[in-house]
C-alpha cells in the first residue's frame, strides 16, 4: 500500500504530535475557533465539549401545574448528571430546591478548567466542588504566567491557591498538560505528593518535571490506592524513571530526549508485565538492542499484555529493524508456550466430519471468500480438499495473519489462538527498508511506485513474502 | 425454568386497565423481571399501582421496540462519561416528543419500573430542555415558583459569577 494514498487524517492520527494541534486544545462553548489567542483575564474558567443541538421543547402546562417538580430527588440528580459543572451550576439560582440539589458531590467528580478561578477562591469551589472533585483537568490555556510575567520563579499566587485547595489523596485522575512555563519542577512535585495517594492517571505533557530527583514523588502516587495505571511524561526533560509502577497500563515518554539510553535499556528490560501501551515516540537515544531486549515475557512465561509500541520518529530504525523486532518478540513469547500447548485448544479434533476447520491450516493465505466460508459454516461438511491438507503442518506466521485480519471469525475458534500469540502493535515511521544498498534501492523503488502493491517482498522475508503488499508504515502489527 | 412459563404476563394498571404482554416485553422492566422470578404462578396478574394505562402503554410501546436489545450492564452507573453524552437515537428522540405531563410521567413510571434506558432516554432530553437557559427561563419552561428572597438571590448570583460564561 502506497502511504501517500492515505488521508492525512489517517496517518496523522498514529502520531503523537496530534496533541499538539490546536484541535486538540478544548473548544469552548460559543467562541470561534480563534480561542487560542490570549483573552483579556478574567473569563469564565470552564469548557464545554457539547455541541449544541436544537433540543426538543414542549411547553410547560397550561394550567400551572409544575410536573418536574413531581420527580424525586434521585431523578433530578439523573438528569443533572447529563450537564457538565458549568450547566449545573447557573440552576442554583432557580429555586431553593434545585440551588442545594445543584451542590450534590456526586455532580461534580470532574472538573475541567481552562482558565484560573479568581482570588480569593469562590467558596463554591473550595467548600463545595473542589472537595467532590476526583478527576482535574487543569489546560490552562493561555498560560497563568503571561500574566505575572515579574514572578517567573514562582507559580502564580492565584494557580497556588487552587492547587492548595484540592483536598489531599482524593484525585483519581489528573492531568496538567504543558505546566512547564508557569509551574517549576520544584512545586510540581510538592503538590502531586500531596494530592497524589490515590491517583490511576496522571497526564503531565510537558510539564517541568526534570532530572532525576522527583522520581521518589512518582513513587508514592497511587501508592494508596489501585496504583498509577496511565501516566503520560511525554515533552519532559526527566533523567530517571521510578521502578515501582507496577500496574501501569499506558505509559508514554514520548520526546523525553534527555533520558539516558542507559536507562532505557534497563526500563525496557524490565518493563512492569501489565503495560499495554507504550509510547517511545522520537526517543532516538533507544538503541535496536534496547528493543531487542525489552520484556515481553513475564518469569512465569507467559506473554506480557504488552499490546502496542509506539516507535514513531526513531530514525535509525528501518523496516527490515521493525519486522525482526516484531518477529524477535513474538518467537519469545512462542517459544514460552511450547507449540503442542498451542496447538490444543486452537484444532478442534481433525475427523472426517468437519474437514472445515483444518482448511483453515493452508500454509498459504486462502482467498477472502473462501476463508470466511470455511469459517462461517462449520457444521456444513463440504469435504472437498481435506485430506491432503490433513498432513500439511501448520503455519504459524501466515495462520495469526489470517485470523487478525478475520477479527469477526468464529469466536470459539479464535480466542486461544489470541491469547497465545498475542501480537504487538507496533506504530513507526521507518521509510528506509533497510541501511544498506539494498535497502535504498528498495525505498526508491517504491518511491517510483515499481514495486508498490505488487507484493514485492525480498529474499530475506519470510514474514511477508508473499501476500501482496503489506509494507504499510503503520501496521497491524500482527505476527 | 423459563421455558415452562407462560409466555405472556398480565399487567394491570391503577386505573384497573389490564394489559397482556409478551413476557419478553414486559421483562425489560428490571422490577417486572425479578416479580416474574418470585412468582412461579402461571396465571399471575401483576399489580402496578403506580402506572396509569396511558403512559404503560407508551412505555410499553417502548420495551416493544427495544424487546431485542441487549441488557445493559448493572454497573453502568459507575462509568461518568458515559452519562454524560446525551446523544439519543432517532426513534427514542420521536417516541419521547410528548407534552410535558406525559413526560415526567414516563420518567417516574420508568423510574418505578427500573428499565434504564427509558429513564436515561427521559433524563437526557429533559437535561437537553434545560441546558443553555437561563433561571428564569427554566422556572417558566416547567412552571416552578421563585422562592428566593431578593437577597438570597443576590447572593447566589455573586457565588456564580466566577463560573459565568460571559
Amino acid at each position: 500500500m502506497d502511504i501517500t494514498l492515505l488521508p492525512p487524517t489517517h496517518i496523522l492520527s498514529h502520531h503523537s504530535h496530534l496533541a499538539l494541534l490546536p484541535s486538540a486544545f478544548p473548544r469552548r462553548r460559543g467562541q470561534p475557533s480563534s480561542n487560542l489567542i490570549p483573552t483579556p483575564y478574567p473569563r469564565a474558567p470552564f469548557t464545554t465539549y457539547s455541541f449544541k443541538r436544537r433540543a426538543f421543547e414542549c411547553l410547560a402546562p397550561l394550567d400551572g401545574s409544575s410536573p418536574i417538580s413531581t420527580l424525586p430527588d434521585e431523578v433530578l440528580l439523573h438528569i443533572f448528571g447529563f450537564m457538565e459543572s458549568d450547566e449545573i451550576l447557573p440552576l442554583r439560582a432557580v429555586n431553593n430546591h434545585w440551588s442545594s440539589l445543584a451542590l450534590t458531590p456526586s455532580l461534580h467528580h470532574t472538573l475541567t478548567l481552562t482558565s484560573l478561578p479568581p482570588t480569593p477562591l469562590p467558596k463554591i469551589l473550595s467548600d463545595h466542588i473542589l472537595p467532590a472533585v476526583r478527576h482535574l483537568h487543569l489546560h490552562l490555556c493561555p498560560y497563568p504566567s503571561t500574566f505575572h510575567p515579574w514572578k517567573r520563579d514562582r507559580p502564580p499566587s492565584d494557580l497556588q491557591e487552587l492547587l492548595g485547595a484540592i483536598p489531599p489523596d482524593k484525585l483519581l485522575s489528573f492531568s496538567l498538560p504543558f505546566s512547564a512555563p508557569y509551574l517549576p519542577s520544584a512545586d510540581l512535585v510538592e503538590v502531586l505528593g500531596r494530592v497524589g495517594g490515590r491517583l490511576e492517571k496522571l497526564d503531565l505533557r510537558g510539564s517541568g518535571l526534570a532530572g532525576s530527583s522527583w522520581v521518589h514523588t512518582l513513587e508514592y502516587l497511587g501508592s494508596r490506592g489501585g496504583g498509577i495505571k496511565e501516566l503520560d511524561l511525554g515533552f519532559t526533560g526527566i533523567l530517571a524513571l521510578p521502578s515501582s509502577w507496577n500496574n501501569l497500563t499506558s505509559l508514554s515518554l514520548a520526546s523525553c530526549s534527555h533520558l539516558p539510553s542507559t536507562v532505557m535499556t534497563t526500563y525496557l528490560a524490565n518493563l512492569p508485565p501489565s503495560l499495554v501501551q507504550l509510547d517511545l515516540s522520537r526517543l532516538d537515544q533507544v538503541s535496536f538492542n534496547a528493543l531487542w531486549d525489552m520484556r515481553v515475557t513475564t518469569p512465569e512465561g507467559d506473554a506480557t499484555a504488552l499490546n502496542e509500541v509506539k516507535v514513531v520518529g526513531i530514525d535509525h530504525l528501518t523496516r527490515l529493524d521493525i519486522r525482526r523486532l516484531k518477529i524477535h518478540w513474538a518467537s519469545q513469547r512462542r517459544s514460552t508456550n511450547p507449540i503442542s500447548d498451542l496447538a490444543t485448544p486452537l484444532v478442534r479434533p481433525p475427523t472426517r466430519s468437519t474437514p472445515i476447520q483444518i482448511s483453515s491450516y493452508r500454509p498459504r493465505t486462502p482467498s477472502p471468500r473462501g476463508f470466511s466460508r470455511s469459517l462461517g459454516s462449520s457444521t456444513s461438511s463440504s469435504a472437498g480438499d481435506s485430506s491432503p491438507d490433513l498432513r500439511t503442518p501448520p503455519d504459524w506466521s501466515s495462520h495469526t495473519r489470517i485470523l487478525n485480519s478475520y477479527p469477526s471469525a468464529d469466536k470459539a475458534f479464535v480466542k486461544p489462538l489470541e491469547k497465545t500469540v498475542a501480537g504487538i502493535h507496533v506504530l513507526h515511521s521507518a521509510i528506509l527498508e533497510s541501511e544498506d544498498e539494498a535497502g535504498y534501492r528498495q525505498f526508491i523503488g517504491d518511491v517510483v511506485g515499481a514495486t508498490v502493491g505488487l507484493g514485492g517482498g525480498t529474499a530475506w522475508d519470510p514474514v511477508y513474502g508473499d501476500d501482496g503488499g503489506v509494507y504499510v508504515e503503520i501496521d497491524g502489527g500482527t505476527l | 425454568m423459563s421455558t415452562e412459563k407462560k409466555d405472556t404476563v398480565i399487567l394491570q394498571t391503577s386505573d384497573e386497565e389490564q394489559f397482556t404482554v409478551e413476557k419478553k416485553v414486559a421483562e425489560r422492566s428490571s422490577l417486572i423481571k425479578s416479580m416474574l422470578e418470585d412468582l412461579p404462578t402461571q396465571e399471575a396478574i401483576i399489580p402496578l399501582p403506580n402506572v396509569s394505562s396511558s403512559v404503560l402503554s407508551k412505555v410499553l410501546e417502548y420495551c416493544d421496540h427495544h424487546k431485542n436489545d441487549p441488557l445493559p450492564p448493572p454497573d453502568a452507573d459507575a462509568d461518568d462519561s458515559r452519562r454524560k453524552t446525551s446523544d439519543i437515537g432517532e426513534w427514542d428522540a420521536k417516541f419521547i416528543q410528548v407534552d410535558q405531563e406525559m413526560l415526567f410521567e414516563i420518567i417516574l413510571a420508568s423510574n418505578y419500573l427500573d428499565i434504564k434506558p427509558l429513564l436515561d432516554v427521559g433524563c437526557k432530553t429533559v437535561a437537553n430542555m434545560i441546558k443553555g437557559k437561563t433561571p428564569e427561563q427554566i422556572r417558566t419552561l416547567f412552571n416552578i415558583t421563585n422562592d428566593f428572597t431578593a437577597e438570597e438571590e443576590e447572593q447566589i448570583r455573586k457565588e456564580n459569577e466566577w463560573a459565568e460564561d460571559r
